[in-house]
């Protein structure tokens, strides 16, 4: 039969994983691109930064560099929960139980649903809107007659359809989140089930 | 006895908030708290911004002056005093492209004397209610269960909600719109005599390659451009000389200039408009010489010319000698100018020169008069 600490460490081994998992997904589709432009517009569009050129002119625009901003949260979240992660593993390889560590990981993922929440509000809301108001033929015309600077391309990767619904990461968020929490009632019961104990033989 | 502190507080600050941002709105209180709901001050004043305002009888207002004024009880503004006379006064929104209707200056309340940014009195103002309300117990410390995970997890709501806050609720809608580069027109003008057409451009973040296209088009005329040539923003045409004829002969002065440009980035398709000015040519008698003058880019037919010269008795009036002279046609090529030696002539003499102008036949007559 296993003992009280064996099973601890096997919460904790469990949360860390599930917490690398998620984080280093996470911080993966935050450098990764989800849109390509061809045409008139060359670059690349990724949540954490972008890269549009027209001719040799980089662009600037207002929305993605807010939509920038808006992914530092879940950045932050995500290096946050990967740090504790990692460290639960390592604690589990020198067979060793920190309920610190699952004080803080159970919040952080906790944290990450919200997080992630936002992060596609992030994508809905400003990304896919200038993405879709880039694409389309560039025509002005003034003074000096029409000038035609050519059609912009669209191709999304398919990291981006795959984040056009929110289900797969936002299941794996709570996930994570039950996880940590079911270390964390671990501890806890384990420690009042002690307390009560302590209590008896008193 | 601490009891009665604490709720003496507690309904001081009711009575505070009350009198002073509900209150404001109607009574004559010293101090006024209104909250920002808007981007009509942006970036002055932020949506959420807490907006600090004195009494207009308290401290005097000018123009420039950010001041709050109420329509009615529910509807209070913070807008930028522009004019301000006895009567009426007008402001304006910094946000905003235009003055708000004239209010009377009754209506002004308060005078702005500063904000405090969302970011800052919200959590303020929560944190003075818990402590006020709802007093807690520092000495217990992380130590106990789900408080350090309630800390940890108010933190990383509280980064969230910031951003959001702050990128989201607090930045004005901007229209995604790529800067994108210009091209306009920056002259048009004719030189040598409409020989060379000049096409000159602004041009920003663009450099011209090369010309695809050139066409003259008046009416159903078309023609390429013989030669043209790109000299950094500006294109040099020149038109063919048979063009200018076909113009000439078809009593048409007006035409366009139809350029496709390939630049570094996409095309210009352009079409500009040029008038020409067809003029009579120039016939003078200078200096015992008749000098013909073409001012056109195509040749003017010339008739024929002529003379009728002689010489008078001062005292008889009587015409002594007549000597008559006639010649034939030539062709005075664009931009030519000739000259008829009149030197042999007597001492009065009469040059009459015919042309074929706009088709259409013109008599010019002039004297020359010897002493």
């Amino acid at each position: 039969m296993a003992s009280s600490k064996d099973n601890l460490l096997t919460y904790q081994l469990i949360a860390g994983c599930s917490a690398i998992l998620y984080s280093s997904i996470v911080l993966l589709v935050l450098i990764m691109p989800l849109y390509y432009l061809e045409g008139a517009v060359k670059g690349f569009i990724s949540f954490s930064f972008y890269q549009l050129k027209m001719g040799d002119t980089l662009i600037k625009l207002p929305e993605l560099e807010r939509a920038i901003s808006l992914s530092i949260p879940i950045t932050l979240n995500s290096l946050f929960l990967l740090l504790l992660g990692l460290n639960s593993v390592t604690y589990w390889i020198y067979r060793k139980h920190s309920p610190v560590l699952a004080r803080l990981m159970f919040p952080t993922s906790m944290a990450t649903v919200f997080s992630t929440t936002f992060f596609y509000m992030t994508h809905t809301v400003y990304i896919l809107k200038v993405v879709e108001s880039l694409t389309g033929e560039y025509v002005v015309t003034n003074s000096a007659g029409i000038l035609i600077l050519g059609e912009v391309i669209l191709k999304s990767s398919p990291l981006a359809d795959m984040m056009i619904s929110p289900t797969p990461f936002l299941s794996l968020s709570i996930l994570n989140a039950v996880l940590s929490t079911m270390w964390i009632l671990r501890i806890y019961t384990k420690l009042s089930s002690q307390s009560i104990r302590n209590r008896d033989q008193k | 006895m601490r009891e009665k502190t604490k709720r003496i507080i507690q309904i001081l600050y009711v009575f505070f908030i009350i009198s002073f941002s509900i209150g404001g709105r109607f009574l004559p209180t010293p101090l006024g708290f209104f909250t920002v709901s808007g981007f009509s001050m942006y970036p002055t004043l932020k949506p959420g911004d807490l907006v600090i305002g004195v009494g207009t009888y308290i401290s005097p207002y000018k123009e420039g002056d950010v001041v709050i004024y109420c329509r009615d009880i529910s509807t209070c503004i913070v807008h930028r005093l522009m004019l301000v006379n006895n009567t009426y006064a007008i402001t304006k929104g910094d946000y905003n492209p235009s003055n708000d209707p004239p209010i009377t200056v009754d209506s002004i309340r308060f005078k702005v004397v500063g904000s405090v940014p969302l970011l800052i009195w919200l959590p303020l103002a929560v944190a003075s209610l818990i402590f006020i309300f709802f007093p807690i117990n520092p000495g217990k410390g992380f130590k106990q269960p789900f408080v350090l995970e309630t800390f940890v997890f108010l933190i990383f709501l509280l980064v969230n909600l910031a951003y959001l806050t702050i990128y989201v609720l607090q930045t004005p809608p901007a229209l995604t719109r790529i800067p994108l580069p210009t091209v306009s027109l920056a002259t048009l003008a004719t030189e040598k005599g409409y020989s060379t057409i000049i096409i000159d451009y602004r041009l920003t973040g663009l450099s011209i390659r090369g010309v695809e296209e050139c066409l003259l088009i008046a009416q159903s005329l078309t023609t390429q451009c013989s030669r043209y040539n790109v000299d950094g923003n500006r294109i040099l045409v020149d038109p063919p000389a048979e063009f200018y004829k076909q113009l000439y002969d078809n009593n048409l002065s007006a035409f366009i200039v139809k350029l496709t440009l390939s630049l570094d980035q996409g095309t210009l398709v352009g079409k500009y408009p040029f008038v020409i000015e067809w003029k009579k040519p120039v016939l003078v008698i200078v200096n015992d010489k008749l000098v013909l003058s073409n001012p056109n880019p195509v040749p003017i037919e010339i008739i024929g010319y002529r003379i009728r010269s002689y010489t008078e008795n001062p005292r008889t009036l009587h015409v002594d000698e007549v000597i008559e002279y006639s010649s034939s046609g030539f062709t005075l090529q664009p931009f030519e100018t000739r000259e008829i030696d009149l030197a042999w002539t007597l001492s009065t003499s009469y040059v009459e020169v015919k042309y074929i102008f706009m088709n259409q036949t013109f008599t010019w007559v002039g004297r020359l008069g010897k002493q």
